[in-house]
């Protein structure tokens, strides 16, 4: 098996998931999902690298960590309090991700290809979260903001959906039939992965035992 | 459609590599705006705290310089009253305890504007003291602690008094609380409040997004005027504990 610098930019989440364990207990328990979603994400690194090499697809298990990430992304968006003022919200919007998941394995051969419409979907809310909860840090966070880990997370995921909303826009045109363009964009989404990977690594680092009670000004 | 592909592509990543470098100035500007806002916001913070002090100090000067020996005269001219009937004497007599009560009671409030204990004793007296009137007073029962601390400002200390004093207030009105226990001790370079009561606790993240919460408020003011941090563990069901953590 070969283990190319492709290979080891996807696995970068592991720096991030090596913290975490180190870190653990040392964290607010309210950034757990978070410390979840980055195992989970090199779990399926894992399990995806050796189906590469052993000639297989890598369909499933992406579509399982797809659903997995996005309900513990969102469990996570509540922890954080974007849910705080709607909380009637948080339960419709995982019903709502489990049934549009569901819809797309069971009517579009979801488990067959990649899971495009389902991805579409939950990146593009994951972004209007985020500028949610970027917008109330700002107004609440007191200390220098790159050190915050909810600012961190935020612009992570404002970077990194962002070009998945885009790329996933391409992948469902086919890139015009050109494979070059797909390769660029691909190349694209593997460095833009690997940036917001350092990102995640940095933002565990920086979370607190103990979340500090502030209100906005 | 072969033909344009390339040219297509690159004005398409291009639109990307825009779309990132747009991100990446707007995070650039939140991050410059915020820091502004803060320094503005904790200036704001220092005058209005600063003013709101600056006020009670001098009501309570007042009180205690220009109406309390006025009483005090009123009472002592009343007392060189003498030849009077039976029937005038109990209605001096009421007077008489009347200003007493009046002087009592200005007392009071002149110290709670702005304690006598705390600027001539020091912090841990004024909080013990304080924590003694509640005991006497009323059905919680506060216990004080502390730990050798080091020689505090001026400011530092009445806003330390101020949190405490709100804590205890809090904790009667509203937390139901059998005991209070408030520990004050140097950590490092920190001097760290840790307050805990047994009452009923609250749902503080709730309570803040409904708007509700002043005593919390102020807390929260007085821990930011001092550049502190601020921490609440409560839930309902589970008293409430604050730890405060002052730099020095």
């Amino acid at each position: 098996m070969r283990f190319t610098v492709y290979d080891l930019y996807s696995f970068s989440i592991a720096i991030a998931a090596i913290i975490a364990i180190v870190r653990y207990k040392r964290i607010y328990p309210g950034f757990r999902p978070f410390l979840f979603v980055c195992w989970a994400a090199l779990a399926t690194e894992t399990i995806c690298y050796f189906l590469i090499y052993q000639g297989n697809y890598t369909f499933i298990p992406y579509g399982i960590y797809s659903i997995v990430e996005s309900l513990l992304i969102t469990w996570l968006f509540r922890e954080l309090g974007v849910f705080d003022r709607r909380p009637y919200l948080f339960a419709p919007l995982i019903v709502f991700y489990l049934l549009a998941w569901l819809t797309e394995v069971i009517f579009f051969e979801g488990m067959n290809r990649n899971m495009t419409w389902f991805r579409l979907l939950h990146s593009f809310i994951t972004v209007l979260l985020s500028i949610l909860l970027l917008g109330k840090e700002l107004s609440v966070q007191r200390t220098f903001l790159l050190k915050s880990p909810v600012f961190l997370i935020c612009t992570g995921y404002l970077l990194y959906y962002t070009i998945v909303v885009i790329a996933g826009v391409f992948d469902l045109y086919g890139y015009g039939g050109n494979i070059a363009f797909r390769r660029q964009v691909q190349g694209i989404m593997i460095y833009m992965n690997l940036i917001v990977n350092l990102i995640y690594a940095v933002a565990v680092l920086c979370m607190p035992s103990r979340l500090r009670y502030s209100l906005p000004y | 459609m072969h033909a344009l592909s390339p040219s297509l592509f690159v004005a398409i990543l291009i639109a990307c590599l825009i779309v990132l470098v747009l991100i990446v100035f707007f995070t650039a500007t939140m991050i410059r705006y915020q820091r502004r806002n803060l320094a503005l916001y904790k200036e704001k913070l220092a005058a209005e705290i600063t003013t709101l002090e600056k006020e009670r100090t001098r009501m309570a000067e007042d009180l205690h310089d220009e109406l309390g020996p006025v009483l005090v005269g009123v009472k002592l001219k009343l007392n060189s009253l003498d030849g009077l009937n039976k029937e005038d004497q109990t209605i001096l007599d009421n007077v008489h305890s009347d200003i007493i009560g009046l002087l009592n009671r200005m007392q009071d409030i002149s110290n709670d504007l702005m304690p006598v204990v705390l600027i001539k004793k020091g912090l841990v007296k004024a909080i013990d003291q304080a924590a003694d009137k509640i005991n006497h007073n009323s059905g919680l029962h506060v216990m004080f602690s502390s730990g050798k601390l080091p020689e505090l400002s001026q400011p530092v200390m009445i806003n330390l008094y101020r949190i405490c004093r709100e804590i205890m207030t809090n904790t009667i009105k509203h937390a139901e609380a059998k005991e209070l226990s408030i520990h004050l001790q140097r950590i490092e370079n920190k001097l760290v409040l840790v307050t805990v009561d047994d009452g009923k606790g609250f749902d503080h993240r709730k309570s803040s997004s409904q708007g509700r919460g002043h005593g919390l408020v102020n807390l929260h003011n007085r821990t930011e005027m001092l550049d502190g941090e601020l921490y609440v563990d409560s839930k309902p069901g589970k008293g409430t504990k604050y730890r405060i953590e002052i730099p020095i």
